[in-house]
């Protein structure tokens, strides 16, 4: 069945009527929607893998419906960690696994398409997808200067606070803090920061952050990391640590901030549709990604999300195109907010009501969008988290040494070194 | 019909003997030799994900046992191998010889030991982390927040409680074997205890003992579960197996990957051999 680790109010509600409509076909082995088959002939089975599936079980059966019998959209659930996303996905499409849509985290885009794991996107095509769509989600589909899938959601992480926690901690919220106020001010009020999201994440946008440079490739991140500016990230992993305030990048972030103390949590502006947030909706507020530094003057949000590509294995790219076409047009993108609260990538839709109430702030959405700092479209971009990751943990074990050892560590690995 | 025939092993084979013992010679050869021979020709090949497939020669042992992480996971191996298999006979020893003395207990106790085997080494794992993590034994010993070592502590315990009940089986069988005659002689002899465990006991069970030691060696040498269940990150690696299975499976770099799984094997027959000649010297002496 449908199972997800991130399901919204109303992805549920579609799980539990695909659930519904599953046992009535008879066919309870995975979520299919779409036509009957009684129409003209049997509509191509398409299969979409894709994490937190049952959300989005009623944008595929309406493409289904609306190829009018080219083809029927199976949804395949994907792990929900993200590294374990990344090794499943490669293994399916290594194999030839069955599958015909994929929806890509932003991250492994590059990787993928270096190891000639994705269908080309047909040139008539590439341009009608990025078509309307925010400059960085392009970007990030976009290796060597060709679009190689197409952008679906993709959204920044926010500093999101309860009620008045935020004047009682004494800060001013209608810009950015920094974090080590936010610590200070947390750690005063005998508060929490939760932080959602990977450690990767957190240290490239801090670096991002001291760098005042969003965009910066991997060899250019390593580098920055080796200097000033992975030493003032360092310094607020320190402080942040030192200020008892949450155990830093957590699974369970998003609950704990929920749960009795619960008052910052930094983590993709979508958090605010999720079912974990459901209970404090009404006194959440939404704030800029905090600054690395009193020096900085930019908010630099990590920015992520998800495309659609079609794996080079798929029987029948055409088909599969035309249903990555439907699936990330307007109609499907507005289903998509409604569903799971993550952002569309066509830039119109942004500055709808539909998206306004949900996000509660749409413009330090908007600017961070501008100003954020995305994942590398490179094939390397998982081995320099890779280092992050295991060097920038314990937290509490974070010295002034570390941003040079996961420099080290980064460089060996991007020399072939074992990992 | 066939009849039974006594198979003299002094003698050279005859021809139909050898004609019956083909069929299973090749299957046993085709099950070792074929995966063993994809794992060579994959450490010699650029196989990894986007890799062209082509010759590549040593380089990929070249850049194994040219990496400072590589030579940190062996050491690491070798210190939970050695304090896995010394303390697990040790205990086992004292056990088995307990329970050799107590006749009577020893069907229960058999079933008794055999319990945690049957338990799977996932379980096994988790429950000796769990032990040291905030667990029973973290209470006992007073130990603070798990780190990585503290953490490695508990999926040895958790190894060790899973397994030694075997152990304890196979060396209580082995002294079993200890001819009662010579036994009684020696006690006629007026032998002490002492004298009777040196110089009659432990020749008679060094080679079973040796037998045991290898085949715990090589269990503990190849440990992959425990180490990757209970691992987070920024703890360090902690078998060469684990390695192994991260590079094939989390960076699908398969060449350097299968170097790595060639060299852990060859490291394995090492130790074997190391061990029996260990034994032959016992005994010898």
């Amino acid at each position: 069945m449908c199972h997800s680790g991130h399901v919204t109010s109303r992805g549920r509600a579609c799980v539990v009527a695909v659930t519904a409509g599953a046992i009535v076909m008879g066919s309870l082995a995975s979520c299919a929607v779409g036509t009957s088959d009684a129409d003209s002939g049997d509509p191509s089975t398409l299969r979409w893998y894709v994490q937190d599936a049952g959300s989005y079980a009623a944008i595929a059966r309406a493409c289904s419906d609306a190829s009018e019998g080219a083809f029927r959209i199976e949804l395949v659930e994907a792990p929900a960690d993200p590294q374990e996303r990344r090794t499943d996905l490669v293994q399916r499409l290594r194999t030839g696994d069955d599958l015909d849509l994929v929806g890509v985290d932003t991250s492994a885009i590059g990787e993928l398409a270096a190891a000639e794991l994705l269908a080309p996107v047909p040139g008539d095509l590439a341009g009608d997808l990025a078509d309307g769509r925010t400059e960085p989600s392009v970007a990030a589909a976009t290796v060597d200067g060709s679009l190689v899938a197409a952008p679906w959601w993709y959204e920044p992480q926010v500093l999101l606070h309860r009620g008045s926690v935020a004047e009682r901690a004494g800060l001013d919220m209608t810009e950015a803090v920094t974090w080590d106020l936010l610590s200070a001010g947390a750690s005063r009020v005998g508060g929490s920061v939760q932080v959602a999201g990977s450690t990767a994440d957190w240290v490239r946008a801090l670096v991002a952050g001291a760098a005042d440079d969003p965009d910066l490739g991997v060899d250019a991140l390593v580098s920055a990391l080796d200097g000033p500016a992975g030493t003032a990230a360092a310094s607020v992993v320190r402080t942040f640590a030192a200020s008892s305030i949450g155990p830093g990048p957590s699974p369970d972030a998003a609950v704990t901030f929920a749960g009795p103390g619960g008052s910052f949590l930094v983590g993709p502006v979508s958090l605010v549709a999720s079912d974990a947030l459901a209970p404090v909706r009404a006194e959440l507020r939404v704030a800029p990604y905090p600054l690395t530094s009193s020096t900085s003057t930019t908010s630099r949000s990590p920015l992520s999300g998800t495309a659609l590509a079609v794996p080079a294995s798929a029987a029948d790219p055409e088909t599969a195109f035309q249903a990555v076409t439907c699936l990330t047009a307007a109609p499907a993108q507005q289903t998509l907010v409604a569903a799971t609260g993550h952002l569309p990538t066509l830039s119109d839709l942004l500055t709808s009501t539909a998206v306004a109430e949900l996000v509660i702030s749409p413009e330090v959405v908007a600017s961070a969008l501008a100003d954020g700092a995305p994942e590398p479209a490179a094939p390397t971009t998982h081995l320099l988290e890779q280092a992050i990751d295991t060097t920038w943990a314990p937290l509490a074990a974070v010295g002034p040494d570390t941003p040079a050892r996961s420099a080290a560590e980064a460089r060996r690995l991007l020399d072939g070194g074992l990992s | 019909m066939s009849t039974l025939e006594v198979v003299d092993r002094r003698r050279p084979a005859t021809g139909s003997q050898l004609a019956r013992g083909l069929p299973g010679l090749l299957l046993l050869l085709a099950v070792v030799l074929v995966p063993l021979g994809r794992l060579l020709w994959l450490s010699v090949t650029d196989s990894g994900l986007g890799g062209s497939g082509g010759w590549v020669g040593l380089d990929h042992y070249a850049a194994v046992l040219g990496s400072s992480s590589w030579w940190t996971t062996i050491a690491t191996t070798a210190v939970v191998t050695a304090s896995l298999v010394l303390v697990q006979l040790l205990l086992a020893l004292a056990l088995a010889v307990a329970l050799w003395h107590l006749s009577l207990l020893w069907w229960p106790a058999r079933f008794l030991a055999l319990v945690p085997a049957g338990v799977g080494l996932v379980v096994g794992a988790q429950a000796g982390r769990a032990a040291v993590d905030g667990g029973f034994l973290a209470t006992w010993f007073g130990l603070g927040d798990a780190g990585p070592s503290t953490v490695l502590a508990g999926v040895v315990v958790g190894e060790l409680w899973r397994t030694t009940g075997l152990v304890v089986v196979l060396v209580h069988v082995a002294l079993s074997r200890v001819p009662t005659p010579l036994l009684d002689a020696a006690l006629a002899d007026g032998a002490t205890p002492w004298q009777r465990w040196w110089r009659v006991v432990w020749p008679a069970v060094t080679p079973a003992l040796a037998a045991i030691v290898v085949f715990r060696l090589l269990d503990s040498w190849r440990l992959l579960d425990g180490p990757l269940l209970v691992r987070e990150p920024g703890s360090f690696r902690t078998t060469g197996s684990a390695l192994v299975a991260d590079n094939a499976f989390g960076a699908f770099a398969t060449g350097p990957a299968a170097a790595a799984g060639v060299v852990l094997v060859l490291l394995a027959l090492v130790l074997a051999l190391l061990t029996l000649a260990v034994a032959k010297v016992v005994r010898a002496r």
